[in-house]
């Protein structure tokens, strides 16, 4: 790639520490992957399950579809909201990259807001339409398709536009039209490995939602919940697979570092694949455990540590393939101390002010019943 | 001008952010407001004992998860995305600059969400004292949220000191931040009152006297409306003289505008109070339709002023609206445009062998298609049509100076007189091949005029 078609950086240069702006860009993407996962994976699971239990409303399968269907506006509200602070952190460290691979996907990239629109609002009448049952079976599935593909394309519309931004040698030709951003290398298993990761995401909010209402002493909201642990165990595993296959996708020279354990990344996603294969292990385990409350959270937390392990070898990739192509004075930083210290003392009160109101909340009554 | 560019056939890319922007400002507006209106109406509610205000309260609410947490943070999104999509430059000073106080905003919207979602799940489930103060939670993250955003917004009118300092403080606290704040605040309360009139029209659980009762007390909330005159004026006197200028008088738009605002704020201020307050047992839905309306009107209207005043700028004094620095421009007419906007030029060209009316072309997208279509909203083809050739010459030579809304033209005299070439090929379109938003022409070409 010619260097003079990478913008030029900022002048005004960034307004903390690049390492700053790095960690709280990992941190909050995760954050955020975990919401738009289980965003995606609920919407499939509801799909799914809705498909097998359609001739038995009383079944498992069809009590799963609804317990899932339940939260996803809610979680769907907070993938959107969460997605804003790592836009902000890219932009900033990337900017020259991020905004050309905007531009070059062109109105692909303005799609996400039809596709958010439908994926968002259909969850509203999907949650709905299962709560009063209110359509026929497969009405209601289809909808709940309609929600999961609607995530999908935008899980591959963001998969496409990150790379992109980190292949600067093709993007004359994406301009030009004589390549395709979706014919860019690693794209298609990248997507499939993110796919497989929303699976087990989904399926631990059908065991935590499903494990809230046993906690009432309800029979086959425990059943569902085992249900729930068995696929986040079966999805973990099949994450596994699907990320060796993106392992061995991945440039030869990025490859051989990870599997010399020469780079940060081969830390990572060491840790993210120790986790993950941990986390199934333990889902599998607690799904017949006779209490598997206990189970299932340290199963959580070692599929959050995943997720926190695979995105911060994502960012080691991106400065693997863009490090020495970043402008020499983009990351020069001229600190803003006092804004930094109102956006902590900001999210210090923020903090306070969610745990007091979710601690209320979850106090106040017994969860509803179908 | 350092990033490709992204044509939007016809509309242009302006447009596509104003229309996106817009949406978004309405119900922004009505998320805020409805914070302020459910909280002090629930404590209202409460100390009058008012159970159909309070019923009517989640209502509301409802409303305001279907509509603003959906479509707000989508449309959200929305700015982020064809901001950065056809003003990257821009976008990016903004968020160099203020990248703190937008994650500052960031906590305040998650805790704004949250809250929203408490206040309208917890309805039955909280004790009526903890459920008032998740609305105000709610009420204030909102309000938080929306300050930090105004401030940002009109540092883009009016840097003040920040243009020498580059100081976070001094851009914030600018000079219309202020009046601004406040404008913006009644338009909330006046949006959620709106919206609380609408609601209460269609509401089938209210009888008429509890109908009557809570249009009359949404109608004091809009008598805010009035404010806007006063704090309008306020406004206006804090903007820089020339934008001021135009708004007086100097622009005849932007002038028509101002007072299309200013009369349909002032109207629905005194109609709130006459036929809203006095006469709350005659509003009905379509008079209720009818006044979101107007108050649209009133919101496109003045933002489309708070938009145009800034011309030619995008920052100003900082930021052309072609996204070209100012301090840039004398390294750029020493250099040309050409050497530094490198995406215009297609693959496998070379501006030094390439036709005159091609380097033109380069440089009327690396310059101008950045507020211009060809044939669309503000097109060039009509513009120059019928122009002559030493006049279109005069006019690049003098462009900001003829015409208050243009930055000068940037670059080298030789890119000024291909882009004079290709401009005057525009009216004779036999050698111009076609834009990328352009149909291919049919009719038979015009023959070209002779300087």
């Amino acid at each position: 790639m010619n260097p003079s078609f990478i913008p030029a950086a900022d002048p005004l240069g960034i307004p903390a520490p690049a390492e700053l702006l790095q960690v709280l860009l990992i941190a909050t993407f995760a954050i955020h992957f975990a919401f738009l996962g289980a965003a995606l994976g609920g919407a499939l699971l509801v799909t799914l399950t809705g498909l097998i239990g359609r001739g038995n409303s009383l079944g498992r399968a069809a009590i799963a579809a609804r317990i899932l269907a339940r939260p996803l506006p809610v979680v769907i509200s907070f993938a959107i909201t969460s997605g804003v602070a790592p836009l902000l952190f890219v932009q900033v460290l990337y900017g020259s990259f991020f905004y050309t691979s905007n531009v070059l996907m062109g109105f692909r990239w303005l799609a996400l807001l039809l596709l958010l629109l439908v994926g968002f609002y259909g969850s509203y009448y999907m949650a709905s339409r299962f709560k009063t049952r209110g359509m026929k079976p497969g009405q209601r599935i289809l909808v709940a398709a309609l929600v999961a593909l609607a995530f999908g394309a935008i899980a591959l519309t963001l998969v496409t536009n990150h790379l992109l931004s980190v292949h600067p040698s093709e993007w004359r030709d994406v301009q030009a039209g004589t390549m395709s951003a979706y014919s860019l290398p690693t794209l298609w298993p990248r997507w499939a490995h993110a796919l497989v990761g929303t699976g087990v995401m989904g399926s631990m909010l059908l065991a935590h939602m499903s494990l809230r209402r046993a906690a009432c002493a309800d029979e086959r909201a425990m059943s569902v919940a085992r249900v729930g642990l068995v696929l986040a165990g079966l999805f973990g595993t099949a994450q596994i697979l699907a990320g060796a296959h993106y392992l061995f996708a991945l440039p030869e020279g990025f490859r051989v570092l990870l599997l010399s354990l020469q780079h940060p990344a081969a830390i990572a996603w060491g840790v993210a694949a120790f986790c993950a294969v941990l986390g199934s292990l333990l889902a599998l385990v607690a799904s017949s455990a006779s209490s598997p409350r206990p189970l299932a959270w340290i199963s959580t937390v070692l599929f959050s540590l995943t997720l926190v392990g695979m995105a911060w070898g994502r960012e080691q990739l991106r400065l693997f393939h863009i490090e020495s192509l970043i402008p020499a004075d983009a990351w020069t930083h001229q600190p803003q101390v006092s804004p930094i210290v109102l956006f902590g003392v900001s999210t210090v009160a923020g903090i306070a002010a969610l745990v007091w109101m979710i601690r209320v909340y979850m106090r106040s009554a017994p969860p509803a019943h179908d | 001008m350092q990033f490709p560019h992204f044509f939007v056939p016809r509309a242009g890319g302006g447009l596509l952010i104003a229309a996106v922007a817009i949406f978004h400002i309405m119900i922004a507006h009505f998320a805020v407001g409805t914070g302020l209106f459910n909280a002090v109406s629930e404590t209202v509610a409460r100390r009058r004992g008012d159970t159909a205000l309070r019923e009517f309260l989640r209502t509301h609410t409802r409303f305001l998860i279907l509509l603003s947490f959906v479509a707000g943070a989508v449309s959200g999104v929305g700015i982020w995305l064809t901001t950065a999509i056809v003003s990257p430059s821009a976008i990016s000073t903004l968020i160099h600059q203020f990248m703190w106080g937008w994650a500052t905003e960031w906590v305040f919207f998650i805790v704004e969400i949250a809250a929203g979602y408490v206040y309208y799940y917890g309805w039955d489930r909280l004790d009526p004292r903890t459920h008032e103060i998740v609305g105000w939670i709610y009420a204030a993250s909102a309000w938080l949220s929306l300050f930090v955003i105004n401030g940002i917004l009109t540092f883009m009118l009016t840097p003040g000191a920040w243009l020498s300092e580059h100081d976070f403080w001094l851009g914030f606290f600018n000079p219309t931040m202020l009046p601004s704040l406040l404008i913006r605040t009644v338009s909330c309360v006046s949006l959620a009152a709106i919206f609380a009139v609408i609601i209460a029209s269609v509401d089938k659980k209210l009888d008429r006297d509890e109908r009557g009762r809570i249009v009359r007390y949404a109608g004091l909330w809009l008598m805010s409306m009035v404010l806007m005159l006063p704090l309008s004026l306020w406004y206006f006197v804090m903007v820089p003289a020339k934008s001021r200028d135009l708004v007086f008088g100097g622009a005849v738009p932007m002038t028509m505008f101002f007072v299309f605002g200013l009369i349909a704020s002032t109207i629905l201020g005194l109609y709130a109070w006459f036929g809203v307050v006095r006469r709350s047992h005659d509003v009905n839905l379509p008079t209720a339709l009818t006044m979101l309306a107007v108050s649209a009107i009133a919101t496109g209207s003045l933002e489309f002023v708070r938009e145009g005043i800034r011309k030619p700028f995008v920052i100003s004094g900082y930021m052309y609206s072609n996204s070209i620095l100012k301090t840039d421009v004398p390294e750029l007419n020493r250099t040309g445009i050409l050497a530094k906007a490198r995406w215009v030029v297609p693959q496998g060209a070379d501006p030094r062998t390439a036709t005159p009316q091609d380097r033109g072309r380069w440089v009327f997208d690396a310059e101008c298609a950045q507020c211009h279509t060809m044939d669309g909203f503000n097109a060039m083809r009509p513009l120059v049509k019928g122009w002559s050739r030493p006049l279109i010459d005069m006019s690049l030579s003098r462009l900001d100076e003829m015409k208050y809304f243009m930055p000068p033209f940037v670059g080298s005299d030789a890119e000024r007189r291909d882009l004079g070439v290709y401009l005057d090929m525009l009216d004779g379109v036999e050698n111009v091949p076609p834009r990328p938003e352009s149909p291919p022409q049919k009719e038979p070409p015009q023959r070209r005029r002779q300087p």
